[in-house]
């Protein structure tokens, strides 16, 4: 049976008994979002990178303990969740100053660097948000989680998940009229 | 006004299409009647583009690799302990039974000795039954005889030798 044809909670079933290929199989899979969500929330590669694993060797970990009755992804979640949260504890998020590239001469560089200068703006404002805030936010918009699924990762309500996304939306607007 | 207050707090989870249905009717109604609301709502919605500017760059090529080799690195890591346990376990009737004897052993020839002592104590009387009352040498008993030899060596001996009188 091919990777791609075995459900993720077969396959947690399998990485239960030991088995390194099915954990394999898990984590050509998932790795990408996962790592996605890791960066949006922490802004640097490093710390992402640290998590991605972490969150893996943990999803490992607690293989023995995984029902196939919850959906893999919402127990996944939860796991790369509670290692954010930790993380953010550890250390206050540094927004790295990235002074742009020089603009290579052409007619979109002087838009290819406003967009960069957004980003740098945007980045900066959503690392300004206090970690939960900030989750919930990188779930609700790249993750397209949600409420109910917000709140299974942060082990929270939807109506917690509903303040907490209200507050962040005000709070990076604020931010963001600051800079203009 | 009080019930724009009400409604704003609510936008979010509207324009994330997580309204109660119940309330979605009463929700529409007002945002037709209040451009400020509107308004708001639509600066909301114009933070979905802006995060999009967020990118995240493409993950490591050898995340993978790592996480896997990592992975079987623990899984050794973890065998390897459950082996040390088992051998430490393996050991541990043998050790007590060994040091259950031993102080059976201990136990014993402490209260040997504490006869024999007592037996000195008596005036080197024995409390054995009187070979003259019993009939019969008590044999083992009888190479401690009358006289106190003073060790569980010479009671052995005499044991050995079957000393009689």
């Amino acid at each position: 049976m091919s990777e791609h044809t075995v459900s993720d909670e077969l396959l947690m079933l399998d990485v239960a008994k030991g088995n390194l290929e099915a954990f394999e199989h898990i984590v050509r899979r998932h790795h990408a979002w996962v790592w996605s969500i890791a960066y949006r929330f922490l802004g640097q590669k490093e710390d992402a990178e640290d998590i991605v694993q972490k969150s893996f060797l943990r999803l490992l970990d607690a293989s023995g303990r995984y029902q196939s009755t919850s959906l893999f992804r919402t127990y996944f979640h939860r796991i790369i969740s509670r290692l954010c949260l930790d993380q953010a504890k550890k250390k206050h998020p540094l927004y790295l100053d990235t002074v742009p590239d020089s603009p290579e001469p052409g007619p979109d560089a002087q838009s290819e660097m406003l967009s960069r200068e957004r980003a740098d703006s945007v980045r900066e404002a959503l690392d300004g948000l206090p970690a939960a805030q900030r989750l919930a936010m990188v779930l609700r918009y790249y993750e397209n989680l949600n409420y109910h699924d917000i709140a299974s990762a942060l082990d929270t309500t939807p109506k917690a998940v509903e303040r907490l996304l209200a507050r962040g939306r005000e709070r990076l607007q604020s931010i963001l009229a600051d800079k203009k | 006004m009080l019930s724009c207050i009400l409604y704003r707090k609510r936008l979010g989870a509207y324009l994330d299409e997580e309204l109660p249905r119940e309330k979605l009717l009463d929700f529409e109604s007002h945002l037709k009647r209040c451009t400020s609301c509107r308004a708001v709502l639509e600066d909301l919605r114009g933070l979905g583009p802006i995060l999009q500017a967020i990118e995240a760059p493409n993950p490591p090529s050898d995340m993978v690799s790592r996480i896997v080799s990592e992975a079987r690195n623990l899984k050794v890591a973890r065998v390897r302990q459950k082996i040390n346990d088992a051998d430490r376990g393996s050991t541990m009737p043998w050790v007590w039974a060994y040091r259950g004897a031993t102080a059976v052993v201990v136990i014993l020839g402490l209260t040997m000795g504490s006869f024999m002592s007592w037996n000195t104590l008596q005036g080197g009387r024995t409390l054995w039954p009187d070979r003259e009352i019993s009939g019969e040498p008590a044999y083992a008993l009888d190479a401690l005889g009358d006289v106190y030899q003073g060790s569980l060596e010479a009671a052995t001996m005499g044991l050995l030798w079957d000393e009689k009188p």
